[in-house]
């Protein structure tokens, strides 16, 4: 098929052309074969045989707090953005924590620690929301501390490792999404106010309110290659 | 998300499929004709689908399924591309019997390079660097010889038209190469150093064979065109050759001191190397991102109509007149969005800028359209009749089951990237 294909190809106008440009690509190819295998051989070879490369991760934290009153039975949602942060320009948003912290302030004898639920909604804000160790909701009624976690950059968890299977520029491409933490995240404070002994009877006995305050640590990376040798 | 990666496998994914949609009644149609705009067709969906699949990046949770589709498109593509180029500008085949076997022969090739995926070591790796290109580019750059230098009393516009369409597809597989010729030359890094993801050395040095012999190509086509612009035959097609060349240039007083990792291409196969400069990125993504993006569905489009290759003379309905304009508008204006977003003058500036531009070419679409369909291309049949040979095969017969079987694959494809995925393979 290919033998008929070139004889009705080739007429006496075209013959020498055709050969002229079979010649070239064949020459030309073995000045390709030249220069990889001989000349650029070992430069090729430093940089191909399958590279090893070590990831690292360079982590910033950077910690934030607010107090917020929180009226009973009253929810408030306070918003956090991160757009805007000094970090965002040069590294990824790996994870949020977030601490709440109260004591009873009402000052009335007899009167317990309220009940404090926090939630934090998995809408509205780009994180791996589907991580299992994320810790997205939480509540005390003894003023104990409340602690929530949200993982933000997939498969993240600041471990160095070992890649042979991909680039340099692939390992940086798959660190460097920085969509990821984009958007608001909401934290719901919830106050359910425990009421003093004596609350009916004395009329200034009231608990109406709690102050919390609120923390948040945001953990931010950069990701380091470095090939230490061939696989 | 790459964005133009994105939006230019929607436009070739939507070209395919519009491209088959137009020849789903294309009864007597020549078998040469039909069948090609078919195959490109389905080479378009499967370029489409892999430019789709890794625009979003790796950086999720699913993204071994992203990687092994991307992959398995490709291998879709290339597969109908080799089939592709069996069929056109001038076919290789000379009965049915040849026709039917080249097809299998391709297919079976392409399921014995998907069963290699999954064997580890060289014998696993060694064909990810097989030299498509290379196939390709030699077949359509031997009949573009051939037409181009046909001897005069059998020259016409038909004959002229077959070495503009060797020249176009040769662009259209692998022009954003074209734009490291010197680097061929001159022995750079940039050049030599390109690869396609994690392959071994033998593999490596079949891929960069292949990109060498693209370049060997465009230069050998690009001497010709020189010559003949010095005899007075000049064609349009040529100044697009000579703009691609005089690029190369520019591009390796760019790119000649970098060491420039991966392929030219889009997406995660066109990030540069780790001491590329902002510029440099910028002039990647408006030269060989933009050719592997945009003007790749561009140069179909303008095959696909101009050589009739999906049935349009047959149909004058205005779905496809839609769909035509809607491709050419979207094309233009992710082009002139891009262009925006890269000029070193305010948004509002540019905007109204373009806006003006946009203002004063009212009508082009229609235009455009008009002339790509209006005065196809013919075959020349008359003075090459060896050459187009008329076999009984009619691409209505077989249309419907090779759709539903091209599809199957597909679809197979795709739930083999799921388990792999599910696998953590």
């Amino acid at each position: 098929m290919f033998l008929q294909f070139y004889k009705d190809m080739v007429e006496d106008g075209n013959r020498n052309i055709l050969n002229g440009f079979v010649v070239f690509f064949v020459v030309s190819l073995l000045f390709h074969g030249y220069i990889y295998n001989v000349v650029k051989a070992d430069d090729i070879a430093k940089r191909r045989e399958d590279p090893l490369f070590q990831v690292t991760f360079e982590e910033q934290l950077a910690v934030e707090s607010t107090e917020i009153i929180v009226g009973d039975g009253e929810q408030q949602t306070l918003s956090l953005d991160f757009s805007n942060d000094d970090f965002r320009s040069s590294n990824m948003l790996a994870m949020v924590a977030i601490t709440v912290d109260y004591e009873e302030t009402s000052g009335e004898v007899g009167d317990s620690c309220d009940v404090v639920n926090v939630n934090i909604p998995p809408n509205g804000f780009k994180a791996d929301w589907t991580k299992e160790q994320n810790i997205l909701a939480g509540n005390a009624d003894d003023c104990s501390q409340i602690s929530l976690l949200v993982y933000v950059y997939p498969d993240y968890d600041g471990v160095e490792y070992l890649e042979n299977d991909l680039l340099s520029s692939e390992i940086e491409t798959m660190w460097s999404e920085s969509s990821h933490g984009e958007g608001t995240l909401s934290i719901q404070l919830e106050v359910d106010a425990t009421q003093p002994l004596g609350s009916g009877i004395v009329p200034t006995a009231n608990d109406e309110n709690e102050r919390l305050q609120i923390e948040w640590t945001v953990t931010w990376f950069d990701v380091n290659i470095e090939q230490i040798g061939t696989a | 998300m790459d964005d133009l990666l994105a939006v230019g496998g929607s436009l070739t994914f939507i070209l395919g499929v519009a491209g088959l949609f137009f020849l789903k009644d294309a009864k007597g149609v020549e078998w040469y004709r039909s069948y090609a705009g078919f195959f490109l067709c389905w080479a378009l969906i499967g370029k489409g689908l892999a430019n789709l699949f890794r625009a979003p990046g790796y950086s999720t949770d699913y993204w071994r399924i992203l990687a092994y589709m991307g992959s398995f498109s490709d291998m879709v593509f290339t597969a109908f591309m080799l089939i592709f180029v069996l069929v056109f500008p001038t076919p290789l085949m000379r009965t049915r019997r040849q026709f039917f076997l080249c097809i299998w022969a391709v297919l079976i090739l392409e399921a014995v390079f998907f069963s290699l995926a999954f064997v580890e070591g060289t014998a696993g790796k060694w064909f990810r660097g097989i030299s498509y290109y290379t196939i390709n580019g030699f077949i359509w750059t031997f009949v573009y010889f051939k037409f181009r230098y046909t001897q005069p009393d059998k020259r016409t516009e038909k004959t002229e038209s077959i070495a503009d369409a060797a020249i176009l597809m040769c662009m259209f597989y692998f022009g954003h190469i074209w734009f490291r010729w010197v680097g061929f030359w001159t022995q750079s890094d940039y050049f030599y150093f390109m690869s396609i993801s994690s392959v071994d050395g033998g593999a490596n040095f079949m891929w960069s064979q292949s990109l060498a012999a693209s370049v060997i190509f465009a230069i050998s086509m690009v001497t010709s065109e020189l010559y003949l612009t010095s005899q007075g035959r000049t064609r349009n097609v040529a100044y697009i050759l000579y703009a691609y060349i005089a690029l190369g240039f520019i591009n390796h007083l760019i790119l000649r001191d970098t060491s420039v990792t991966t392929v030219a291409g889009g997406g995660q196969a066109g990030q540069l190397g780790g001491d590329a400069t902002d510029f440099m990125v910028v002039w990647n993504a408006l030269t060989a991102q933009t050719h592997f993006t945009l003007v790749r569905p561009m140069i179909c489009l303008y095959i696909l109509f101009k050589f009739d290759l999906v049935n349009l003379q047959s149909r004058n309905d205005k779905t496809t007149k839609l769909v035509a304009i809607i491709l050419i508008v979207v094309m233009t204006s992710a082009l002139l969005e891009l262009l925006q977003s890269v000029l070193p003058i305010s948004e509002l500036v540019s905007a109204s800028l373009l806006a003006v531009v946009i203002a004063f070419g009212i009508g082009w679409e229609e235009k455009s359209f008009a002339n790509l369909t209006s005065n196809p291309n013919e075959f020349p049949v008359d003075t090459h009749p060896e050459l187009y040979p008329q076999l009984d095969i009619d691409l209505a017969d077989h249309a419907k089951r090779l759709n539903i079987g091209f599809s199957m694959m597909v679809g197979f494809l795709l739930l083999v990237s799921f388990v792999l995925h599910m696998i953590k393979y």
